[in-house]
């Protein structure tokens, strides 16, 4: 995502970089929520279920099962 | 990125080799095994730490320690070091790894960053193209194409993290589902409490003040866990054993002996028909389940659909409004069926409320009788609550688990209202009544208070937990709608490029007989759509009617047209690694023009076991002679031996300073035969037809020259015929020069063939033979562009000759006379 200009985004980034776009305008993510799949897009971690399931639990849980 | 030098030492089948393509393209040939592909892996892992031949499918037991260096060496010794020509950085760099550290790049630090870059779309693999590779994605179905074009390119990646989307959303459909069910039992619990059949806040709010006033308490306003006994204390008059209030009890006797009445197991097994009638029915019918399942896709689908009508997954244009109809009939038949589903739910969780609410009792009884010591109830009521779960569990979800095979309506009867559990009840009762005595007011107060407290606890985490789990649903929904969408965008604008592409590409190729070629390429949700024209015939997978060549053909093509597109800007390195197996000589020939005329900035790097191939790459100009390697006579010990075309001519001299004419007329010889074989199909030369083809440099060098003499003499004369007094002279003065270079070489042809065809070579001496030498270095020269090194070739228009070029433009002869 952090590409010098001259170079094109590989397709998955292009992807992502848009998926990011669309999501930030929906109301349900807060910005931790972006920045946690952000952050999971960028690392090449968002084909991990897991990690999704937590970055995009609500603040205050840290895996969506447990209560707040 | 280009590749200026490349040495390997000690890697698969080499053990010592340096190629010094300079950037420019190369061609490796010879038989199979001699060590070709070698240099293909050897590329490999210089660039990715990995060799992709010992990776994969069916490769169980290779490992790159063990089968990447040479046989009889050492991982230690097994290098492959290169000098690159990077984006970014204007010098070259040097590049090194070594077997035994495969996950260090050896180079200077400052260039890490440029070079990060290109490594990342080398490790994708999308700069090799080898022939196992090729027709897979050309020939698979539709439904595994993407796949296999991803795993080609290495995009993989985007259906691993759409797989993983997926999974979030299902597993957090899974939970909400829970998170409901856990609602609807806390609630059921409350009910069981305040003895309602349905959750009232007001009855709950209407309890908590009563039983507080019943202990002088002020009434609350709010149903909070925690303020129902505030300011309240346990009651002085509280009897010695607290733990049992048959008071309280009393209620979940009374819930237990509704759910046996009779009337009560009328409505239940009323339900249970219903529902079992609902369930048969979907099952019955496979297309409503599958619309069913469908449903969410096909309400999104509609609401994507642009004002143009076109389909929003694929942007295939539809009539106006028709795909909207079409998609809309389909969301009747997946409502129809969504509706048979909601009504499976409510029957199922008709059924399943009363069974929570006995549950609740049964466990408060139980658990009262324990701590009475009245252990003789125990077993059958815990058989009892044992049963109702295992009940409960199948109507969780009744489209696939109800009902079991041992779920028949007498069972589930007896499971729901075991035979003497009134009985039992009732016995259970009289005990507990005769054990303890009746509770005061202000006991029941407090332990009614005590227990809705603890229910209101459990409906509040509940509660809690359904609205994250409705959060995270809505999260999980719109994180794969958002994914799914800037996918299709990407990938279907990417497509279109690249069928685009390819389409230019095979025309390239194939134009002559399929001009009016076309392609489409569209992704159907993970599938991917490729069909091709034939010959104006409608269009069709490719291997549903095109040969074999044609498909390896549409493989070079789409991989170009791919591996262009996703290597842009980072590797300018294409590896073709005998890949054009099932292409005729004419379309191989077509292949050179398509690099040529589309490629002209790219370096590749082509392996082929097809000697003719590497001759015409070489006369087409693809590759200059320096680039043109021959490996031969490959052995453990040494690997393969190479030849370089670019000695022919050094070799011819160092055989001269050797005083070896022999071995001079002989280079000369197998060199020019090929060579003006080559020339006279280049130009159409007419050569004396021998039935066994073992035409000789007699044959075919009087035809060449002939040729190019008559087709000059046509150039002059368009040429004059045009006014194009400037171009006539060049043409004047090139055939003056040409003249003499046939002189020449027509005056040492008699040594050539004295030395070659009558073997009396002994009686020339070496001061004899270098002038035919130099002699036919110019002649060679004659029939080739001085810039591009490709051979002047006939261009025609149908069956009539129009010019003579080369490949880059720089020779044009115009042979058309005004009419």
């Amino acid at each position: 995502m952090t590409m010098p200009e001259h170079i094109e985004l590989s397709p998955t980034d292009q992807i992502l970089r848009k998926m990011i776009e669309h999501f930030q305008q929906n109301d349900a993510f807060d910005q931790k929520a972006i920045d946690e799949i952000r952050r999971l897009a960028e690392t090449g971690r968002l084909s991990k279920p897991k990690d999704v399931s937590r970055s995009i639990a609500p603040s205050g849980g840290n895996d969506g099962n447990s209560a707040p | 990125m280009g590749i200026l030098r490349l040495d390997i030492q000690n890697v698969r089948g080499i053990r010592s080799l340096v190629l010094t393509p300079n950037g420019r393209n190369l061609v490796i040939w010879g038989p199979n095994g001699s060590g070709k592909s070698a240099v293909v892996d050897a590329i490999d892992f210089l660039l990715t730490g990995r060799v992709t031949r010992l990776t994969g499918k069916g490769t169980a037991g290779l490992s790159l320690v063990k089968h990447g260096p040479h046989i009889d060496s050492t991982p230690d010794i097994a290098t492959v070091t290169a000098l690159l020509e990077i984006p970014g950085v204007d010098r070259p760099v040097e590049i090194k790894r070594c077997i035994a550290c495969p996950d260090v790049l050896e180079c200077e630090e400052e260039i890490m960053p440029k070079l990060q870059p290109v490594l990342e779309v080398a490790g994708r693999g999308q700069h090799v193209l080898s022939r196992r590779e090729i027709l897979r994605f050309i020939t698979a179905e539709a439904a595994t194409r993407a796949e296999e074009i991803q795993a080609l390119l290495d995009l993989s990646e985007i259906e691993e993290i759409r797989k993983a989307l997926v999974r979030v959303r299902n597993d957090s459909d899974k939970d909400l589902d829970a998170s409901v069910k856990a609602l609807e039992a806390a609630k059921t619990a409350v009910n069981v409490t305040l003895q309602c059949k349905t959750f009232d806040p007001r009855a709950v709010s209407d309890t908590a003040n009563r039983e507080r006033a019943v202990l002088g308490g002020v009434p609350i306003l709010a149903i909070k866990s925690s303020l129902l006994k505030s300011d309240l204390s346990l009651p002085k008059s509280a009897m010695g054993d607290q733990s049992i209030n048959v008071t309280i009890l009393e209620k979940d006797f009374t819930n237990l002996a509704d759910l046996l009445a009779e009337s009560n197991q009328s409505k239940l097994a009323e339900a249970d028909r219903s529902l079992r009638a609902l369930v048969e029915s979907m099952r019955a019918d496979p297309q409503a389940l599958m619309a069913l399942t469908r449903l969410r896709l096909i309400e999104l689908g509609i609401s994507l659909i642009d004002e143009g009508g076109a389909c929003p997954l694929c942007e295939m244009p539809w009539p106006s409004g028709d795909l909207a109809m079409r998609l809309q009939k389909r969301l009747e038949v997946a409502r129809i069926s969504s509706e048979v589903s909601k009504k499976i739910s409510g029957f199922s969780s008709t059924i399943g409320m009363q069974l929570a609410g006995a549950t609740t009792s049964l466990e408060k009884v139980t658990a009262s009788l324990k701590m009475a010591s009245l252990e003789k109830y125990l077993a059958p009521l815990s058989l009892w609550i044992n049963n109702i779960r295992t009940l409960k569990d199948a109507l969780s979800d009744p489209l696939a688990k109800y009902p079991q095979p041992h779920l028949t309506p007498e069972n589930v009867k007896c499971l729901v209202a075991p035979d003497q559990a009134l009985s039992i009840l009732e016995a259970a009762r009289a005990d507990l009544k005769a054990k303890y005595p009746k509770a005061t007011p202000e006991q029941t107060a407090w332990d009614t208070l005590t227990r809705l407290e603890e229910n209101l606890k459990a409906l509040e985490l509940a509660s809690t937990s359904h609205s994250r789990s409705v959060l995270v649903q809505l999260r999980a929904n719109f994180l794969l709608d958002a994914f799914v969408s800037a996918r299709d965008e990407i990938l279907g604008k990417l497509y279109e490029d690249i069928a685009e592409r390819f389409t230019e590409l095979y025309q390239e190729l194939h134009g002559a007989d399929e001009k009016d070629f076309t392609a489409a390429i569209r992704p159907e949700g993970p599938a991917l759509r490729l069909e091709v024209d034939f010959y104006g015939r409608g269009a069709h997978p490719p291997h549903a009617l095109h040969s074999e060549g044609h498909q390896d053909s549409m493989g070079v093509c789409l991989y170009l047209a791919l591996a262009e597109r996703l290597t842009k800007g980072r590797i300018n390195l294409t590896i073709l690694d005998d890949v054009v197996m099932s292409v005729d000589a004419n379309h191989r020939r077509q292949v050179c023009s398509l690099i040529a005329n589309h490629f002209p900035q790219r370096q590749f790097l082509i392996t082929t076991h097809d000697k003719a191939w590497a001759h015409q790459l070489r006369q087409e100009g693809i590759v200059t002679s320096e680039g043109s390697v021959e490996f031969y006579n490959w052995s453990i010990a040494t690997g393969p031996h190479v030849n370089l075309e670019a000695d022919m001519w050094a070799r011819i001299k160092d055989n001269l300073r050797r005083g070896d004419v022999s071995g001079a007329a002989s280079f000369l010889r197998r060199g020019s035969e090929e060579y003006f074989a080559h020339v006279c199909e280049a130009l159409e030369a007419q050569v004396k037809y021998r039935l066994d083809g073992r035409n000789d440099l007699g044959d075919y060098l009087p035809s060449a020259m002939g040729r190019y003499r008559s087709l000059l003499k046509k150039a002059k004369a368009a040429t004059k015929s045009w006014s194009s007094q400037d171009q006539y002279e060049e043409l004047n003065e090139l055939e003056s020069v040409v003249s003499s270079v046939f002189q020449r070489s027509n005056a040492e042809q008699w040594a050539v063939n004295a030395s070659v065809h009558f073997n009396n070579w002994e009686t020339l001496s070496v001061n004899d033979f270098e002038p035919v030498a130099e002699a036919f270095e110019d002649l060679f020269a004659v029939f080739s562009c001085q810039q591009c090194v490709s051979l002047l070739h006939l261009a025609k228009e149908g069956y009539n000759p129009v010019a003579v070029r080369c490949n880059c433009g720089a020779v044009n002869w115009n042979l058309v006379e005004r009419s």
